[in-house]
């Protein structure tokens, strides 16, 4: 006989919140999908005091506005401005004056140092009163999304790809591979590739267009623009700084990306490059195009960076980080299917052909358009035989909220309660108990 | 509005006052207490109306009226949920009190939930149980200072690495992977090695620790038998496991063109497997035309009784069975095929005949049937000889036939002796050969011919086929006829060309 099904749930009204370096995300855990979603970038007017602006509206034109980012390689960096993140995402979305009745679930990177760690706890005890924290692994919970316990995970994000194994629950730390290619490294050598091509495109972000005319195919625009706004580099009285000018450049290379890019799921090959279809384009100012080879090159930054990352991009450096999980840095990036094999070799042979089963694709990137087809075939060549098995959520939103959603199920789950941290602990023991505790 | 009205609006007259009846017809009073037809549920008196007198031709189809999707109907009170906290009994709630503080601090830890239809008598703050099955332990083991000293001493592994795996096994539930990913000491040490340690101070502490005392005898056995089979379960040989680990390594290393290798040669190996099993079996088959009657490989000196064929062989070989069992056969089969055992002579005679007897007064005696038959046929019944002519095969039976229409032969003889009997038999198994020999012959030298021509496309120009094709006939038919004489090695030797191809 056939046991009936345990609905294993135990609601305790649980926050999850999982902050990732595009898109900031809280919500209640048992849903399906987050409450409140932004970006995790904010802008600062200086001033005295300075004026701070997270969320949606950070896109909106306020002169001498700078726009940074609270994390770098995935770690928090700044910290006032992840308290006010937090004060965001829980006063002003979700309405909680504090988080007293409210059990709050954190995730963080697979490589996310003690002190970051700790630091984290005492901001959700000491400043949002919760009565008990947890923190998960991001890459942990995008395999429970998948329902799986253990998984290889590839996520391809905004500002990393990683590869992180995840045996049980449990992430073999010794065999993360990751590196700094991204969405972000995509839209950038976009970017760079249009301003160089020959005849120059140039790209016009949306706060510097007053109005604009349709324009035949391939004809310059017609737009009036905004000159008081007009970013100069040279003049140091300029209302527009070079974040904010940048930052409005790559959503404007992001939406290119996200419409015309392409990954051609055979494998590379001139021919068939040459032969793909062209993708129109319209730009802010109403420049518009054909697109053809740009759309294809790119994304194969992903899977062969060597041939075809520019060179200028080799020297960048790496993203600032304090973790002991090094990066592979801008000179020597690896294909995807090498940072996977690399993985591997660190992994102990009986369990290859569970990782090669149990492959869970997440991250924005990886929405490319024929990415996990590509993927699926050039794991199978690696595979050795074994049976190579891709999960891929088809949904755009559980591919991007993956971690969120990890979170969210596991935090509603009655088994998962003995884990919290309780307030208690928290003052009994300080903020080291998150270390100590052998969850993670 | 009625019909009326409507007729009126479009100034159409009543019906009554159509013309050529008029006045004759006038329409019939309605009586009193008689019924109008029924409205039918679900049209509105207006529609309804709307048709007049006239009758649907067809049934409504819904007679009844449209329902609403019904009503949760609930009986009894509203379910009353609450909102209750509770305790988390995998969290020690409920356990004794202990002196470490954060052990304390652990248990308080209250959560929320709503629950409904809580017992008046729910305390809030209660442990809920619902969960705790869940839990689950390996309970791995550990040792005390005194028992290290004493036992668990080695070289190679210093006190804290054993210490910092035993603490890796508690927190991790003995999940080797995760240990060894975590495993923060120099010399780095991988999973095998962390098992082989592991399970090795188990199999000393299993092997050491005193067995409890004043146990009874029998306790003391199973107690004894319980740690045989622990320290079967904690058996780990590091060797074996790194070789294992070694080829399986080597075996997922393969590359596509290695798999792609393996997997042609593995293919190969099979067909070449079949193709000898399928030239096995035709030379099986050949011998077995060539052996006739007797069959190649029977035993020398097996008499072969009239109607024995190959079915005799058999016959004579289970008869080399009973012998070796030690039986003498003498029971149910006579002595040389005799149609009656020897010395029998009748129901409860005791006279014995002999082998001269019978040659006196002709007697022929042929074997009884097999001991499965029934009881009440135990002897073979009389019979004509010619009865016991084994049968042609039906596949050459015509070929047969007509062989000995040709000589002019008639298997309905005049004088059915013995002898002639054996004679007519063994004409007819020569030619039922022959027949079958020269139909092996004809499918061989067809093969050949295949064969030849494929051979010759493959390899030869244009111009040499036709060379060649000049002295072909000739030399086929030569061939043949020196394959006739030793078709099982010729057959076996086309089939491998066969293969080949």
């Amino acid at each position: 006989m056939v046991p009936p099904v345990q609905y294993g749930g135990d609601e305790v009204s649980a926050i999850v919140l999982d902050i990732g370096s595009h898109t900031t995300r809280a919500g209640y855990a048992g849903e399906d999908s987050p409450k409140t979603v932004f970006p995790t970038t904010f802008s600062t007017v200086p001033g005295s005091p300075p004026t701070y602006t997270h969320g949606n509206s950070l896109h909106l034109y306020r002169p001498n506005s700078i726009h940074s980012n609270l994390l770098s390689d995935g770690l928090v960096t700044d910290w006032p401005a992840l308290s006010r993140t937090l004060d965001h995402a829980f006063r002003d979305r979700m309405r909680l004056p504090d988080l007293s009745e409210f059990p709050l679930l954190v995730t963080e990177a697979s490589w996310n140092t003690k002190e970051n760690r700790e630091k984290m706890c005492e901001v959700a005890f000491e400043e949002w009163k919760t009565p008990a924290y947890y923190t998960v692994d991001k890459s942990v919970m995008s395999s429970f999304a998948s329902g799986k316990g253990s998984a290889l995970v590839i996520d391809v994000g905004e500002e990393m790809t990683s590869v992180v194994p995840i045996y049980d629950g449990f992430v073999l730390r010794k065999a993360i591979q990751k590196q700094p290619v991204g969405g972000n490294l995509l839209s950038s050598v976009l970017l760079s590739q249009l301003k160089n091509s020959t005849p120059p495109i140039p790209v016009t972000p949306h706060y510097l267009v007053k109005t604009k005319e349709a324009v035949p195919v391939g004809a310059p625009a017609k737009a009036t623009l905004r000159d008081e706004r007009k970013f100069n580099p040279e003049d140091p009285n300029c209302p527009t700084t070079l974040s904010y000018h940048r930052s409005q450049e790559m959503r404007v290379m992001h939406e290119f990306k996200e419409s015309t890019c392409e990954v051609l799921s055979g494998g590379w090959d001139d021919a068939t490059a040459a032969s793909t279809p062209t993708r129109p384009f319209e730009f802010p100012d109403g420049y518009n195009a054909l697109f053809g080879l740009e759309r294809l090159t790119v994304p194969e930054i992903l899977f062969n960076p060597q041939r075809f990352l520019p060179q200028e991009f080799t020297q960048l450096p790496l993203p600032a980080s304090t973790s002991t999980i090094p990066s592979h840095p801008y000179s020597n990036l690896q294909p995807i299917t090498r940072l996977f094999s690399n993985s591997l070799v660190q992994i102990d042979p009986d369990l290859h052909s569970t990782f090669f089963n149990n492959i869970v694709v997440t991250g924005g990137t990886s929405l490319t358009q024929g990415f996990v087809d590509r993927l699926q075939t050039e794991l199978a060549g690696l595979s050795g035989g074994m049976k190579t098995k891709i999960h891929a959520a088809s949904s755009p939103a559980e591919r991007i909220h993956s971690s969120w959603l990890g979170g969210s199920i596991l935090a509603s789950l009655g088994t998962f309660h003995q884990l919290w941290i309780g307030k208690d602990e928290y003052d009994e023991v300080g903020a080291s108990i998150v270390t100590r505790r052998g969850g993670k | 509005m009625t019909s009326r009205d409507v007729r009126d609006i479009m100034s159409i007259s009543e019906p009554a006052a159509s013309p050529g009846l008029g006045g004759l017809q006038a329409p019939p009073p309605r009586r009193a207490g008689q019924q109008r037809e029924k409205r039918p549920d679900g049209i509105t008196r207006e529609l309804y109306a709307l048709m007049g007198d006239n009758a649907p031709s067809l049934a409504l189809a819904q007679s009844t009226k449209p329902k609403f999707k019904e009503r949760i109907k609930r009986t009894g009170p509203a379910i009353h949920w609450q909102l209750s906290a509770f305790t988390n009994p995998s969290r020690g709630a409920g356990k004794p009190e202990s002196d470490d503080k954060a052990e304390e601090a652990r248990k308080k830890l209250k959560l929320r939930h709503w629950v409904r239809d809580l017992p008046a008598n729910h305390v809030d703050g209660s442990p809920d149980t619902k969960f705790a099955k869940f839990n689950t332990s390996s309970q791995p083991y550990s040792y005390t200072e005194d028992e290290y000293n004493k036992w668990l001493s080695d070289e190679a592994w210093p006190k804290e690495d054993t210490d910092h795996l035993f603490e890796l096994a508690h927190q991790y539930d003995l999940r080797f992977i995760v240990m060894a990913d975590r495993w923060e000491r120099t010399p780095e040490r991988g999973v095998d090695a962390l098992k082989a340690r592991y399970y090795s101070v188990c199999r000393v502490l299993v092997n050491n620790r005193p067995r409890p005392e004043n146990l009874a005898p029998e306790e003391k056995e199973k107690a004894d038998k319980l740690r045989q089979e622990t320290l079967a379960s904690f058996h780990f040989d590091i060797n074996r496991e790194t070789e294992r680990k070694a080829y399986l390594k080597s075996l997922l290393s393969r590359t596509p063109e290695q798999i792609a290798d393996e997997d042609f040669l593995y293919v190969e190996s099979r067909r070449l497997e079949q193709s000898y099993n399928k030239i096995a079996a035709e030379r099986a088959e050949l011998l077995k035309i060539l052996g006739g009657r007797e069959g190649i490989g029977a035993q020398g000196g097996m008499q072969v009784g009239v109607g024995g064929g190959v079915k005799g062989v058999a016959l004579g070989q289970k008869d080399a069975e009973r012998k070796r069992k030690g039986q003498t056969g003498w029971e149910i089969e006579g002595l040389n095929g005799g149609g009656l055992p020897e010395g029998w002579a009748g129901e409860g005679s005791k006279r014995k005949a002999t082998a001269q007897q019978d040659a006196a007064n002709c007697i022929e005696r042929h074997p009884a049937p097999s001991v499965s038959a029934p009881k009440a046929n135990i002897w073979p019944s009389v019979g004509v000889r010619s009865s016991r002519i084994a049968p042609v095969k039906p596949g050459v039976a015509s070929k047969v036939a007509a062989a000995l229409t040709e000589l002019g032969i008639t298997t309905h003889l005049v004088m059915p002796t013995k002898a002639n009997i054996e004679k007519i038999d063994t004409l007819q198994a020569s030619l039922a050969q022959m027949v079958e020999l020269k139909k092996a012959v004809d499918r061989i030298q067809s093969e050949i011919r295949m064969v030849k021509k494929k051979k010759d496309q493959l390899l030869g120009t244009e111009e040499e086929t036709e060379v060649k094709k000049e002295d072909e006939d000739a030399r086929t038919d030569r061939e043949a006829s020196i394959r006739t004489k030793r078709s099982a090695s010729a057959s076996s030797t086309s089939t491998n060309k066969r293969a080949r191809h």
